[in-house]
């Protein structure tokens, strides 16, 4: 029997669970939407922060690698694009010098998409890409030196990097007749260096622009940074997790710029924001990494895109609580995949436990452009997260 | 709440709330007098009270600088932040040591500074960002960090070995 006094020692054990440990959202896994009926006309993969070698890695690329073979397979070659959301080589990007180790971590991504001829891969910077912290030339440097292995690993194959260099783009790139990516430099955006890349202002002109070309069809926004995240960035840090506890307590204060309570980043947020509304025309996605997770988040208003897809959880795994808006999310290993049709985009997600297992289909709806969130529900919470 | 917002603990209403309520009790209170000192000798009280003071004001250094600058890059940055901060307070508390009573009422006004700060600027930054999480917690490192610096300063070179002086803090009225 516990003695009285002992549950003294009992309180302060529960509260620190509670405050120590990050908040994780458990959803049910969801079964597959049903097949969509009109022909793919694209595909895109979605999947970001790769850049360590570990065995979770190696399951994940290894899935993603098959997955594409049989869409190829399947679906009579529609042409598909995989997007490699940043932070590509961990942790100060690739360096003067690559040893073999560091080159490995691009290597098992570019072999991840396989050797069929509808296949592309695009790398995107991220904030460990851009030397993580280092100067403005030193990360443009690491950026180039990226970009310069990227396109020459594999002559002949269709594999770039974007924006390649240095400047916030935005780069474009359309994926079939019907799909029209933007891919844009974020760490640049938040840094906003006074230099030969113009300023942001121009850069957010041309964002505008570039959407209002394209209001025609859907538009997906590639990123290393999410504009809304329930992850670690987003705010859901713990106490003690990762460091002494003024750490816990200036990231909860937004003091450090990669988190989105910052005021660079919050800037950054709503300047996009506001770049989205002069345009007139809302992008179905924003597609981003940065925080190790996998979350699908619904936004309603008009100068957002109508989803955020966080997948950042290739190599790495991080917490994520709930996010209004939010229609999934895990801390498993993983990536998603949408399936463009003319009248659908389908998106899943494939995931792999924490502890291991296959990676395999945990959440799959149907995306609409037009607020219309009926075709994606959120998925049921699981019996212990009631 | 907007979607795509996280969802705060605390809940931003709760915040905006406290905050209502601490700033009319601050206010609307009738002051008391609060004979305040230490006891004497006061060598483990003032060191905790110098080490809880130098925490709260090199973290709210910290976040300050963070802030202002839009967010550091580095945990190292932050760290070398803090701790040159926090070595460079609880330094010059330590420096007072060869005037003990001096030293006591620096440390003290520091440390209650540090405290009507931290109510000052939660307060304000509850009020003023509707109960942004990240805006309260800022707000309240930086005011107590704002009024440990100013508290320490005044109260050591306010110091007189005869004569007792009070300092008004809100509603109370504590006495030197």
């Amino acid at each position: 029997m516990v003695h009285p006094r002992g549950l003294r020692f009992l309180a302060p054990l529960v509260a620190c669970l509670t405050v120590c440990t990050p908040q994780q959202i458990r959803y049910e896994p969801v079964a597959l939407a049903a097949p969509v009926a009109d022909p793919i006309e694209a595909v895109v993969y979605l999947i970001g922060d790769a850049g360590e070698v570990n065995e979770a890695r190696d399951a994940v690329l290894t899935h993603l690698r098959q997955d594409i073979e049989s869409v190829s397979r399947l679906l009579a070659s529609p042409p598909i694009t995989v997007a490699f959301l940043g932070d590509n080589v961990y942790d100060q990007g690739l360096p003067t010098d690559p040893t073999e180790e560091d080159t490995e971590k691009l290597a098992g991504q570019v072999r991840a998409l396989g050797t069929g001829p509808n296949v592309r891969g695009v790398f995107l910077p991220g904030n460990h890409d851009w030397a993580n912290g280092a100067s403005v030339l030193e990360g443009q440097a690491a950026i180039a030196r990226q970009r310069d292995w990227v396109e020459r690993v594999a002559p002949g194959r269709d594999i770039r990097f974007l924006p390649g260099d240095g400047c916030p783009g935005p780069a474009t790139l359309d994926v079939g007749a019907s799909v029209h990516l933007v891919l844009i430099d974020t760490e640049w955006l938040l840094r906003s260096p006074e230099q030969h890349c113009g300023s942001a202002d121009d850069f957010y002109a041309r964002l505008s622009a570039d959407l209002r070309m394209n209001r025609e069809r859907p538009v997906v926004l590639l990123s290393h940074h999410p504009l809304v995240s329930g992850g670690p960035h987003g705010g859901n840090v713990a106490l003690l997790e990762r460091g002494p506890f003024v750490y816990y307590l200036a990231r909860k204060a937004g003091a450090a710029i990669q988190d989105l309570s910052s005021r660079r980043y919050a800037t950054m947020v709503r300047r996009l924001r506001a770049a989205i509304a002069a345009s007139g025309v809302r992008p179905l996605a924003q597609a981003a990494g940065h925080d190790h997770t996998l979350q699908v988040i619904g936004m309603a208003e008009s100068d957002a895109p109508a989803f955020q897809l966080v997948s950042g959880a290739a190599a790495k795994s991080e917490r994520s609580r709930r996010v209004d808006g939010g229609r999934f999310a895990t801390d498993g290993f993983g990536y998603m995949r949408l399936d463009f049709t003319p009248e659908d985009v389908a998106l899943t997600v494939f995931a792999r436990d924490l502890g291991g297992g296959e990676v395999r289909a945990v959440f799959a709806c149907l995306l609409s452009v037009n607020g219309n969130f009926g075709a994606c529900p959120e998925a049921g919470l699981a019996s212990a997260a009631r | 709440m907007r979607e795509g917002a996280v969802q705060s603990p605390l809940g931003s209403a709760r915040l905006v709330c406290v905050a209502g309520v601490t700033l009319s009790l601050l206010l609307l209170r009738p002051p008391t007098e609060v004979t305040a000192q230490f006891s004497e000798p006061c060598e483990l009280t003032c060191a905790a009270v110098l080490g809880a003071t130098g925490f709260v004001a090199a973290t709210g250094t910290a976040i300050a600088l963070g802030r202002l600058t839009g967010g550091m890059s580095t945990v190292n940055q932050g760290l070398w932040v803090w701790g040159g901060t926090f070595g460079a307070l609880v330094g010059g508390g330590i420096a007072l040591s060869g005037d003990g009573e001096r030293q006591h009422r620096a440390i003290y006004g520091a440390g209650l500074g540090a405290l009507a700060g931290a109510v000052a600027g939660f307060t304000i930054e509850a009020l003023r960002t509707r109960g942004d999480e990240p805006g309260v917690l800022s707000g309240t490192f930086i005011g107590a960090t704002t009024g440990a610096l100013l508290g320490g300063v005044y109260s050591a070179l306010t110091y007189s070995d005869s004569a007792q002086s009070s300092v008004q803090l809100f509603a109370l009225r504590l006495t030197f």
